[in-house]
């Protein structure tokens, strides 16, 4: 779960969005693991923490808030131990004098870190022909390196949201914000009826809490390791010096690529050696120069780095000798058929033979870095393989799944999943063209349509040695189409042409607040939600009478053409709620009429 | 679902059906109806091995002969993968309805089954087999057993107290269930699985326990003669053939042989000072020893040992090895002689028989007691109660070599090579004993089991088998695969983006310009391959290279930005991680490419189906080493005796593990991948053509002759129309047949042969009743069942 060389400073019993789990703030990170986790779900490293905020002593829930520099990420953990408050405290501590060492360096003194690892403060210019620069972030996950404009006071709205304190509610609205950014559509929507105070923001959410779920979860979504393979070019500066930017990003690679040098950096950085030192070391030694050709010996020797090589050309020479099998898919276990019988008594000729020629001898490593490096990779995203749990043995699930042949069994109707458009109106308007043109004549039954085309492609045989005639009848089709079709060319009028822009745009919106209306208005008729049920009412009538009326003279000022289109739009919604009106009168066992008797 | 195939009900354990697996079934039962002999090639990944199942254990059960099924395939996976369909099948049938008692087992290696807490642990079957010997040879149990203080195995011991059919219910074990039953029976399972084969039904193994005669001596001697065999992935069975009468015999082997005589000899010297009885008995066991083995094979209980022939038996063991002392010392001159004949530094080829004339002329050893070395060898190691056999190997080796040579002439060659390679100066010797004639170790099948059946996807050109196996095929047939969409593209890209051809030819396969197209190859189908990516290469050597070219160049760091990569090496557990791992990333979605070599272990027995290869890469012609004078003299043995021309065998060869390699990406037909044929060479028609019918009917003229960015054009389109959902209802009744298809189609059949009936009359006023008979033979093979008149 930790990198190398990371220990745990101070840790606390958490909750995090809404799941419970532990708090653990590092030498060189604030981690958040849930509970039975392997991972850490949130990881955030010094230098990204912007600002903590916690709740007031004595409030009924103690919380913290800890934003990270990246705009709109913030997270909010609710302590609940015994002694909440103080674990708090402690790890308040803890952050605030990380916070209070940037700030300092930042403003140019000597950094005096308790515990992390030595920065090599920016440019370590050296007069050598390789200078280099260097994060003072551990490698670690990769973040994308920021700049020293770090460390600001943090920001009023920042502070103001802080103090109102509760952080689940906080990062909801977050998330609220973020989707109605998004969707053009919903906030539309959202402000038709919550700033038009029909429904609160609250009911307004109620009924869309997937959409809220979704994005939390993909905020939530880390984006794994790059797997590039790292290639490091020097950059040439203007007076023909080299030099190679490490990123912590690059760092992370390396160590990734080589774990001889991962050890030697845990070994020596920060204690024995700086970490502007280690790297320009590296950059000298005979690790760094041997897979580039023309430099042959006239590296100096170098106790860190020839010690990592001769580990790495080690570890690479020859296939691990003991390898455990036990967790691997049996399907692909290549071993136990090698040692399902006797050995061959023969030896394979020269070109199967791997290893045997210089070249191979050069490939065989390369190929062993690539395997273990791609595996180091996908370890880094997705965890290391454990070892199937329980005695069902996952693996006889493996065999099976590899033996079942899925079509030749009984198709069961499959859960397909409905395709979500974004924006529907943009959506339809480009598929609609076609489709206007296509109407079905009144009267006609489109059921019938199918079936006697169906029954002229089945029943229809083309007999390829006589000549192939068109039947009169087709042709006569084809003619009716063909003129129906010109005549369509003309397109029938409705109100996105007879009226001007903006009162169509408040039809529409009035069209879409309605059927919200309505949908919350049928969602309440329970007994227990009266009062917004009687809110409903009112926000329908209001519409029906109100936003209706406007829209009615607006219109009629276009002109007569106007009017008659507007009223053809809101029809079929005006229906609905009349109907819905008619239904709240029969149906109310009329509480609040007899108030009004009494 | 259950269809009648004539008068024989088939279970069959799907709703549904492919028009193959019927028409498969079909031509099973006319070969097992027939008592002869079959080839069938079946499309990769359309069910075979349920279809054969289903069809067998349904003709088992119906008839009251029982036929035992021997089922034999290449690799343990396939082998635990048959087991677990012939499992699910047997359940099938019992929710049928049907009350019958099936015992299915199968059968692999000590290492693979033990139980013993610590021999167990070992990872090499030779140290396992060895260790296990030490524990429960006769005479440690013997020695246990009157107290002494040895270690025995308690797992063996419990077998050998009880009966093993009482031990065992009626069932079917997978490797797995029968390791399990050990355990909670506290026996050992590999015994237990070796002495359940004569009472099993449905015996699944590797078809070395079949063919090597080192260990189908133990294990399949006793099977019964009206087996049903069935050799599965069968297409490179005339290479296991090959290799099982072959040997290799270099520096250090003599050395290690030396040694274990000199141990051998010891060892006789301290039994005779014990004053040992043992050594007398063996002397007047000898004599009768292989009468013994002579009276089993006239009852025909056992299965000929190729190594050990008729005329043999005889004879009586010469009196100048009957002395075990007499024995080792011959042992001794002969080992001696194969070392001076390793100094020699010039190429030699020889017969065997030149080779035992040499022998006569330097050490007067006779050909008849080389004959009788390895029978010799082991009877004597059990008289001295030799513990650790893994130390014996190596004379085990030379001893076979004796016998092997002194017992075949034709279709065997040694060839001695001072040198490893061509460039090679160090000499490094090695002496090849090897066989030419793949049909002699399968001879002893063919001639005791009545209906061998030989499948897989890739058996084209199908009358290749028959004649380098020499049998007669009764049934041979190759299926065409019925697709309402097609759901594998194959295509060949014969040049890069720039229009430099691209080969594997010797002459310009490290050219940078082919090299470099390659690459491109790889990088581009790694940009719009979702998942995974298999690339095969023809040989270790080659993919080595170029790795190191791709390297230098740049070429796998633009291919690392878009998929993770691994590659298998020689190491088969290095390679088995490297292949989970390359699954894992499949499976999580971030994709890999897996870089493999045709002729080499991932290219056997593991699927790539589904995501786990979107799409299957040959680069270049898998051509075999054609320096290597062992193939050479292969070459000429079958072109004088079976007049297959070098060519043909070469590119037959290439091109069948080319296919096997492609056909992997198969599994089903909702499932896709492209198959990508990287070669200039596959373009012309001599080569396609030795290409599986089910492949060659899906290339069309517009993939066969592609630059990459044409390819990658056509690979994008399919790839996009591929993910689509797929309507089943399409497939109903063209590529996927219900019960009512099935029946419809034995209707129309049945109709049809009724014409034909009337044909056949006609034709037998026309050219008289024989010719009549062969011709309805040609027209109703295959063309009926599947309706392609």
């Amino acid at each position: 779960m930790w990198e190398a060389g990371e220990t745990v400073i101070a840790q606390a019993v958490t909750v995090y969005r809404k799941r419970p789990g532990s708090l653990y703030f590092t030498n060189r990170r604030l981690a958040w693991v849930p509970e039975g986790g392997l991972a850490p779900t949130v990881s955030t490293k010094y230098d990204e923490i912007k600002v903590q905020f916690i709740s007031p002593e004595g409030a009924a829930r103690t919380t913290m808030r800890v934003a990270e520099f990246k705009p709109d990420v913030n997270h909010t953990f609710l302590f609940t131990s015994n002694n909440a408050v103080q674990e708090r405290e402690t790890i308040k501590n803890h952050i605030a004098t990380v916070i209070h060492d940037r700030l300092l360096r930042a403003s140019g003194n000597t950094p005096s870190a308790n515990g992390t690892p030595g920065p090599s403060g920016g440019a370590g210019a050296s007069p050598g022909a390789s200078s280099l620069m260097s994060d003072n972030s551990a490698p670690g996950t990769p973040k994308t390196p920021f700049q020293a404009r770090m460390g600001g006071a943090p920001g009023p709205s920042a502070l103001r949201r802080g103090i109102n304190g509760a952080g689940g509610i906080d990062v909801e609205m977050q998330t609220r914000l973020a989707l109605l950014a998004q969707n053009r559509e919903l906030s539309v929507l959202h402000t038709e009826l919550v700033v038009g105070k029909h429904i609160s923001e609250n009911e307004f959410w109620e009924t869309r809490k997937s959409l809220l779920r979704n994005k939390a979860a993909i905020d939530q979504q880390q984006k794994g390791q790059s797997s590039a393979w790292l290639d490091l070019k020097p950059q040439t500066g203007e007076s023909n010096d080299v030099k190679y930017v490490m990123t912590p990003q690059v760092i992370h690679s390396v160590c990734q690529q080589y774990p001889s040098i991962k050890r030697a950096y845990d070994q020596f950085v920060p204690d024995k050696l700086s970490e502007g030192e280690f790297w320009k070391r590296y950059f000298q030694s005979r690790f760094f120069h041997r897979s580039r050709s023309g430099r042959g010996a006239n590296e100096p020797d170098d106790e860190i780095f020839d010690k990592a090589l001769e580990e790495d050309e080690e570890e690479t020479k020859s296939a691990p000798k003991r390898i455990k099998l036990d967790h691997i898919n049996r399907l692909v276990d290549l071993s136990t058929t090698e040692e399902d019988h006797l050995e061959s008594y023969t030896s394979p000729d020269s070109t199967m033979a791997a290893g045997k020629t210089k070249e191979s001898k050069e490939a065989m490593p390369l190929i062993r870095r690539f395997n273990r490096y791609a595996q180091r990779v996908l370890n880094s995203t997705i965890g290391p393989k454990r070892p199937p749990t329980g005695p069902d043995a996952l693996d006889m699930n493996g065999v099976e799944r590899a033996i079942v042949m899925e079509d030749l069994q009984e198709q069961k109707e499959s859960s397909k999943i409905v395709l979500n458009i974004q924006d529907t109106r943009r959506y339809f308007e480009s598929q609609g063209g076609d489709m206007k043109s296509s109407k079905i004549p009144d009267g006609v039954d489109p059921a019938d349509i199918l079936q006697r085309f169906y029954h002229d492609y089945t029943s229809h045989e083309v007999v390829l040695n006589r000549p192939f005639a068109i039947p009169e009848n087709t042709f006569d089709a084809l003619m009716r189409n063909v003129k129906s079709n010109r005549a369509k060319l003309l397109p029938p009028k409705d109100g996105s042409q007879l009226l001007p822009p903006s009162v169509y745009q408040d039809a529409l919106s009035c069209h879409a607040a309605g059927n919200e209306i309505l949908r919350h208005f049928w969602a309440s008729t329970s007994m227990d939600k009266a009062a917004k049920h009687l809110r409903m009412i009112e926000s329908l009538k209001k519409i029906r009478d109100e936003n209706v009326n406007v829209l009615m003279i607006q219109a009629s000022a276009e002109g007569a053409e106007s009017l008659d289109a507007m009223k053809m739009m809101l029809k079929p919604m005006l229906t609905s709620i009349n109907k819905a009106l008619k239904h709240a009168e029969s149906s109310r066992p009329r509480p609040p009429l007899a108030r009004k008797l009494a | 679902m259950l269809f009648h195939i004539d008068d024989l009900p088939v279970y069959f354990p799907y709703e549904r059906i492919y028009p193959e697996q019927y028409a498969y079934m079909c031509s099973l039962k006319q070969t097992l109806d027939a008592q002869g002999h079959g080839v069938l090639e079946m499309p990769s990944g359309t069910g075979k091995t349920v279809s054969l199942l289903s069809l067998i254990v349904s003709y088992q059960q119906h008839y009251p002969e029982k036929r035992k099924l021997i089922y034999c395939s290449r690799t343990v996976p396939e082998i635990e993968k048959a087991l677990a369909e012939l499992k699910r099948l047997v359940e099938y049938r019992k929710s049928c309805g049907l009350n019958e008692t099936i015992l299915g087992l199968g059968l692999t290696s000590r290492r693979n089954l033990c139980l013993h807490p610590s021999v167990s642990k070992e990872k090499k079957g030779k140290v396992v087999d060895a260790r296990c010997h030490n524990l429960t040879a006769p005479w440690v149990r013997e020695a246990a057993q009157t107290g002494q203080d040895i270690e025995t195995c308690s797992f063996y011991e419990e077998l050998e107290r009880g009966d093993v059919r009482e031990l065992v219910p009626d069932a079917i074990y997978t490797l797995d269930d029968i390791k399990e039953l050990g355990k909670a029976k506290k026996t050992c399972p590999y015994y237990m699985a070796r002495r359940l084969l004569a009472h099993a039904n449905v015996i699944i193994y590797s078809y070395h326990y079949m063919l090597d005669p080192k260990i189908a001596d133990l294990i399949s001697k006793e099977l019964s003669k009206d087996s049903i065999v069935v050799f599965d992935e069968a297409h490179n069975i005339d290479n296991v053939c090959i290799e099982s009468l072959s040997l290799d015999i270099m520096r250090p082997t003599l050395e290690a042989s030396s040694k274990s005589i000199a141990q051998l000899s010891e060892r006789i010297e301290h039994m005779k000072q014990q004053g040992s009885e043992k050594l007398k008995n063996e002397y007047e066991k000898l004599v009768q020893g292989l009468q013994d083995t002579l009276a089993a094979r006239d009852e025909e209980s056992i299965m000929a040992n190729p190594a050990l022939p008729d005329d043999l038996l005889h004879e009586a063991v010469p009196g100048n090895i009957r002395k075990a002392e007499h024995f080792v010392a011959f042992l001794k001159r002969f080992n001696e002689y194969l070392k001076t004949r390793l100094r020699v530094l010039n190429v030699t080829a020889e017969t065997p028989s030149s080779f035992l004339r040499h022998l006569k002329e330097i050490t007067y050893i006779e050909r008849k007691p080389l004959q009788f070395c390895a029978e010799r060898l082991s009877l004597l190691c059990r008289t001295l109660e030799i513990n650790n056999l893994d130390d014996m190997s190596s004379l085990q080796k030379v001893a076979a070599l004796a016998t092997l040579s002194a017992t075949y002439d034709k279709g065997f060659m040694l060839v001695l090579e001072p040198y490893e390679s061509e460039n090679a100066t160090v000499p490094n010797p090695i002496l090849r004993f090897a066989c030419l004639d793949a049909s002699i170790a399968i001879k002893p099948v063919f001639e005791r089991f009545s209906s061998v059946i030989i499948t897989s996807g890739t058996l084209s050109p199908l009358d290749m088998y028959p004649k380098i196996l020499d049998f007669k095929a009764t049934v041979q047939e190759s299926y065409p695969m019925t697709l309402t969409r097609n759901c594998f593209l194959p295509m060949v890209i014969t040049r890069g983006s720039d229009q430099v051809a691209i080969s594997s030819k010797f002459e310009v396969r490290n050219d940078p310009a082919v090299v470099r197209n390659f690459g491109n190859i790889l990088i581009e189908f790694g940009k719009v391959v979702p998942d995974g990516i298999v690339a095969f290469f023809p040989s270790y050597l080659y993919m080595e290279s170029i790795i190191a070219m791709w390297h230098e160049m740049g070429i796998l760091t633009e291919a690392w930005k878009t998929k993770l990569i691994f590659v298998e090496t020689p190491d088969s557990a290095e390679t088995s991680i490297a292949l989970d791992n390359y699954r894992r990333a499949c499976e999580n979605g971030r994709g890999a490419i897996l870089l493999a070599v045709a002729r080499g272990k991932v290219s056997e027995g593991i699927d790539f189906d589904h995501h786990y290869g979107r799409a299957v890469v040959m680069f270049g012609i898998p051509y075999q080493y054609t320096e290597s004078r062992i193939l050479k003299a292969r070459l000429e043995f079958l072109r004088d005796e079976h007049r297959v021309r070098e060519n043909d065998f070469l590119t037959f060869d290439a091109l069948r593990h080319a296919a096997q390699c492609l056909g992997r990406v198969l599994r089903g037909k909702t499932d896709y991948g492209l198959m990508v044929f990287a070669d200039r060479r596959y373009a012309r028609q001599d080569k396609r053509s030795k290409l599986p019918k089910w492949i060659n009917q899906y290339i069309t003229d517009t993939s066969v002759n592609l630059s990459t960015d044409m390819g990658i054009a056509i690979a994008k389109k399919f790839l996009r129309s591929m993910a689509q959902p797929l309507e089943t209802q399409a497939q109903m009744g063209v590529s996927l047949w219900t019960l009512d298809d099935v029946l419809a189609r034995q209707k129309a059949q049945k109709e049809k042969l009724e014409r034909v009936g009337g044909m056949h009359q006609q034709l037998q006023q026309q050219y008289g009743a024989e010719a009549a008979q062969r011709l309805m033979q040609d027209r109703s093979s295959g063309a009926v069942y599947m309706d392609v008149d």
